[in-house]
């Protein structure tokens, strides 16, 4: 059976050759991003680690940041550990590339730039994959077409609940815990267009 | 020729065409009292060509309902079974289809050379019909040089594939027309070569003489040089583009070749010009190496072109089989396997004739005698010469078997997989090797 | 592996021999969207030397739907139907992942016979996919279409069952979250039972057909090699993984659905060319035969669909569950906001990251091998482009 590797290990091990460059945050393992290439190849490369397969590769937009989530695994000693990576920077979002640690990254990365629009600093050969060049927009983006009237995406309740409990109130989202970091809080203005009680 | 007078009576009614003789012959003599030579010969072509597209019109038709049948019953199939009865009107609603869909040409095509392929191709594809024995001397025209006819005729087929793939402007085309250019020319080789073993041993180069020489001899080519037989099976097969060989129209590569590109009748007539050439080649090769419309004496009772047709079913199942059954060879390696093996084994057999006809002739052995033997030798030297190609030739990733080990308890990465590959008990189970 | 060397240097030896080196200008050739070798809309661009393939790049989202940014507008249960598009030839394997993430965001029990009969589809399935994969395979060496019929027809047996459980045969949408949609019907067990007893004649007859076929041999020894590490470092999953040699199979190390229960071994090759994708291919069909037959003995009784409210809502969280399909590891990673609908929806597609070494594979090869190499990934491009 697979277990779960210990993410504060985790952390130990990274912060042995990079003080600072990882820390352990609810159960997830938070790598800093400026030093998220040799935190992950010192991952790879320790013994007891040992996470040579890059499961899976994906981005989630959590509305204030973007976090790239990596699942790693070690085949010899069977477990896998969920590490994330937080872009604060919505406007030009970018991430050093993991491509020259993993080669299997360089298509999951190149989906991840096409549907998120997250750069991925040092990945040889990034372009939209599923996209054509110059496609407006990036899809997986939850402001992505957004409509007039706050309409966001998702699914605002089940189709026949009426629409008071429909949305979680503005304030009940579930945050993530606080993390060095996270984005200072959001101001007002961007609080009143991407909350979505419904269409007002 | 024997007397069959008696015979005629019983079997030999409207269907026994063995007193036409030879066409050509016939005409000639009965022109040559009162006109010009050139009559005879245009007279003898126009009939000749309509004769051969007469027969093979319908047979194509057959074949492809055939083809297509025996196919499926390969693959578990039906196979046609719609159209008319079991299917039988099937390729004439294809050729329905065909004709009335639209005529595309890519616009960048080189417009005059693309046109004329498929009405080019057939001009070979009817020419070596002419010299195909049906019976005693039964054939368009019984030329005294009917092997290099055959040859020369059927070797001007690539021109035509070559100017239907460098017109049609697609890369695939280009491909494919190479393809078949390259592989022609190597494969004419062995072919030439094959052909000129039973050349040799039988002092003759027209067709209907070897079989003839056959039929005195009572004993049939594959028996004498099945090396030679083997070498020509595949040489055709890969001349008339089916698989093993099919890589100048390789589906799964190059999608269909040099006639990507053409559509509706003209990639209907490629491929009906294609399946009448495997007609004509499976004939030719019941007749130089099955005995054609001889079999031991059989003749006499049946028709000989039903002998003829018999025999030619046979190898064209033959190759249908094969085509159901084989994958494709790379380009690489059929042309290694031409140029390293054929051409080698087949000149070997030129010699063997060479020096087995010199010793009939001045030794002045009997043939009753020493033919047998001689088959036997050379059948032995066949197998013989397989069992060292297949040694010798066999590319180094092929030397070692394949094998399947099963992990057991050991899961994980690199060092599981060390510890499974470092068992030295069997493993469950290996293939191929040497 | 000095196995896989020795290949590479063997393969090396031919080009060598093939290449002019005159200088001469290479051609661009694009394999498909439209072509018969790339099994739906895929384009593979290769830069061609004569006929040796000196770039291969591909190219893909002809068949994008966006699937990610649908399943964020739809309950979990109406996610269930998207995950049969994913991969249209292995959908019981996609519904089993999908359900199992969703599953443990929503802390679901799951009857043990629904367990059972979700091992058993599963492994339907993979024989299913198996025999398509083998037959496109030789198709692509060049076959005319044989073994690909003869396989079909296996294939075609496998999808009456599924259509006889529940009325769909590709599309199948046949688990639940939290079990599966219908009990087994009646007629299924004795036409599953048939199924078991001719299925080793016909895996013989295959065997007979090809494994010693000297041109399929010629044709994908060899070919496409890739060396362990390589395969390890590029995420490589499923068949491709263990031609290799490496022995990671998910039922193995991380079992789901009660797979700790049944014997079965993991077949794994041993120079990662296209041939041992080959064999392994064949070798599994047989181990989810072994594993269907201990199915059947050991069906257990009760309950196939846990209770469970229609509107569930899961707690917020995250949940990444991965299942051994049969093209390798597919995993479904959800977020929950919270909402009845998942706040990020992703799809793991082994077919997409299986192709990241297709340009290492095929470069120096043929133009021919490059066609047999993607034919032994065996992809999906449902899957691929989602």
């Amino acid at each position: 059976m697979t277990t779960q590797y210990d993410p504060a290990a985790a952390a130990e091990i990274v912060n042995a050759s990079a003080p600072g460059a990882a820390c352990v945050d609810g159960g997830v393992l938070f790598l800093e991003p400026g030093q998220l290439v040799e935190a992950i190849e010192t991952l790879r490369d320790a013994e007891q680690s040992d996470l040579v397969f890059l499961c899976n590769l994906t981005a989630v937009d959590q509305e204030r940041y973007f976090e790239v989530v990596y699942h790693l695994q070690s085949l010899d000693l069977n477990h896998i550990i969920l590490i994330k990576a937080r872009v604060t920077d919505r406007d030009d979002p970018s991430l050093p590339s993991l491509s020259g640690v993993y080669h299997g990254a360089h298509l999951q990365e190149r989906e991840v730039y096409d549907l998120f629009g997250i750069r991925f600093e040092g990945h040889p050969d990034l372009r939209r994959m599923f996209l054509w060049d110059g496609f407006p927009g990036y899809p997986l983006r939850k402001d992505f077409l957004q409509m007039p009237g706050q309409i966001r995406a998702g699914l605002p309740g089940f189709p026949h609940e009426s629409q008071e409990n429909a949305w979680p109130v503005p304030g009940s989202v579930p945050q993530r815990p606080q993390h060095p970091n996270d984005p200072p809080p959001p101001s007002e203005v961007t609080v009143a267009e991407t909350d979505g009680e419904g269409a007002s | 020729m024997t007397d069959f007078t008696g015979l005629t009576s019983v079997l030999g009614a409207w269907y026994d065409f063995r007193d036409l003789n030879n066409l050509q012959r016939l005409i000639t003599e009965w022109i040559a009292d009162w006109g010009p030579d050139w009559l005879a010969s245009i007279i003898t072509g126009v009939l000749g060509a309509l004769g051969v597209l007469g027969v093979i019109g319908p047979t194509l038709l057959i074949l492809i309902w055939v083809e297509r049948k025996v196919i499926a019953r390969f693959q578990q199939r039906y196979g046609p079974n719609r159209v008319g009865p079991r299917g039988l009107l099937q390729p004439v609603a294809d050729a329905v289809k065909l004709i009335l869909k639209e005529q595309l040409a890519p616009r960048a095509a080189d417009k005059l050379i693309f046109f004329l392929p498929p009405v080019l191709i057939f001009v070979p594809g009817i020419l070596i019909w002419g010299v195909l024995p049906f019976g005693p001397r039964m054939s368009v025209a019984d030329l005294n040089v009917g092997v290099l006819f055959l040859l020369a005729v059927s070797g001007t087929a690539v021109l035509v594939i070559f100017m239907a793939g460098w017109s049609s402007n697609n890369k695939y085309a280009l491909f494919g027309a190479m393809r078949a250019v390259a592989m022609s020319i190597s494969y004419e080789v062995p072919m030439v070569l094959a052909l000129l073993t039973l050349v040799v041993f039988s002092g003759t180069m027209s067709v209907n003489g070897i079989v003839e020489w056959q039929q005195q001899e009572d004993v049939i080519f594959i028996l004498l040089f099945p090396l030679s037989a083997i070498a020509f099976f595949f040489a055709a097969s890969a001349e008339l583009n089916r698989t093993p060989a099919d890589i100048s129209e390789a589906e799964s590569e190059i999608v269909a070749g040099y006639h990507t590109e053409y559509s509706g009748m003209r990639f209907g007539l490629f491929y009906a010009v294609e399946l009448g050439n495997t007609l004509v080649v499976s004939g030719f090769i019941a007749t130089f190496f099955l005995g054609g419309w001889w079999l031991w004496g059989l003749d006499q009772w049946v028709p000989s072109w039903i002998i003829l047709l018999i025999k030619t079913g046979a190898v064209y199942f033959l190759l249908i089989w094969t085509r159901g059954t084989l994958p494709r060879l790379r380009v690489d390696q059929l042309m290694g396997f031409c140029w390293k093996a054929l051409v080698p084994a087949t000149l070997l057999f030129v010699v063997v004739a060479f020096v087995q006809r010199t010793l009939l002739i001045s030794e002045g052995w009997d043939t009753t005698i020493a033919l047998p033997i001689m088959a036997v030798f050379n059948i032995a030297l066949t197998l013989g010469a397989i069992m060292l190609f297949a040694r010798v030739s066999r590319p180094a990733p092929l030397r070692r078997p394949a094998r399947i080990r099963m992990a057991g308890a050991q899961i994980g990465g690199l060092r599981a997989a060390r510890e499974v590959a470092s068992r030295t008990e069997e493993p469950q189970f290996q293939v191929g090797g040497d | 592996m000095t196995t896989a060397d020795d290949t590479r240097l063997a393969m090396q030896g031919t080009i060598e021999a093939l290449t002019t080196g005159d200088g001469s200008e290479p051609v661009v050739v694009n394999l498909g969207p439209q072509h018969p070798s790339t099994h739906g809309v895929f384009r593979l661009k290769v830069t061609l030397d004569g006929e040796i393939v000196r770039d291969a790049e591909m190219r893909i989202g002809y068949l994008h739907r966006s699937m990610e940014k649908l399943a964020e507008e739809r309950t979990y249960t109406q996610n269930i139907p998207f995950t049969d598009r994913i991969d249209y030839l292995a959908a019981m394997s996609n519904n089993l992942a999908y359900c199992l993430a969703a599953e443990e965001l929503l802390g679901v029990e799951v009857p043990p016979r629904a367990d059972a009969i979700r091992v058993m589809f599963a492994e339907l399935q993979r024989i299913a996919s198996h025999a398509m994969a083998n037959g496109t395979f030789i198709n692509d060496c060049g076959a005319w279409h044989t073994p690909l019929f003869h396989m079909f027809r296996d294939r075609e047996r496998v999808l009456d069952m599924f259509e006889m459980t529940c009325g769909a045969r590709l599309t199948t949408n046949y688990m639940r979250i939290g079990g599966v949609a219908f009990d087994l019907p009646e007629e299924l067990l004795p036409t599953l039972e048939s199924f078991l007893a001719d299925m080793p004649e016909r895996i013989a007859d295959y065997e007979a057909l090809l494994l010693e076929n000297e041109i399929l041999h010629a044709r994908a020894r060899g070919v496409g090699v890739i060396s362990l590490e390589m395969a390890i470092n590029s995420s490589l999953s499923g068949p491709v993984l263990r031609a290799t040699g490496v022995p990671w199979d998910l039922r193995k190390a991380n079992p789901y659905c009660g797979y700790e229960h049944y014997e079965f071994d993991v077949p794994v090759g041993e120079q990662g060319d296209c041939f041992d994708r080959f064999l392994v291919r064949m070798a599994e069909v047989k181990q989810s035969l072994r594993i269907l037959r201990q199915v059947i003995d050991h069906l257990p009784d009760g309950p196939w669909l846990a209770d469970l409210p229609l509107h569930a809502r899961p707690e917020p969280g995250e949940a990444y569950q991965r299942v051994e399909s049969p093209r390798g590891e597919l995993g479904f990673y959800l977020v929950s906001d919270g909402g009845p609908a998942p706040y990020r929806f992703h799809c793991r597609p082994p077919s997409l990251i299986n192709l990241s070494a297709l340009k290492e594979m095929s470069i120096g090869g043929t133009l021919a091998d490059a066609i047999v190499t993607l034919g032994s990934i065996d992809i999906v491009v449902g899957e691929i482009d989602r």
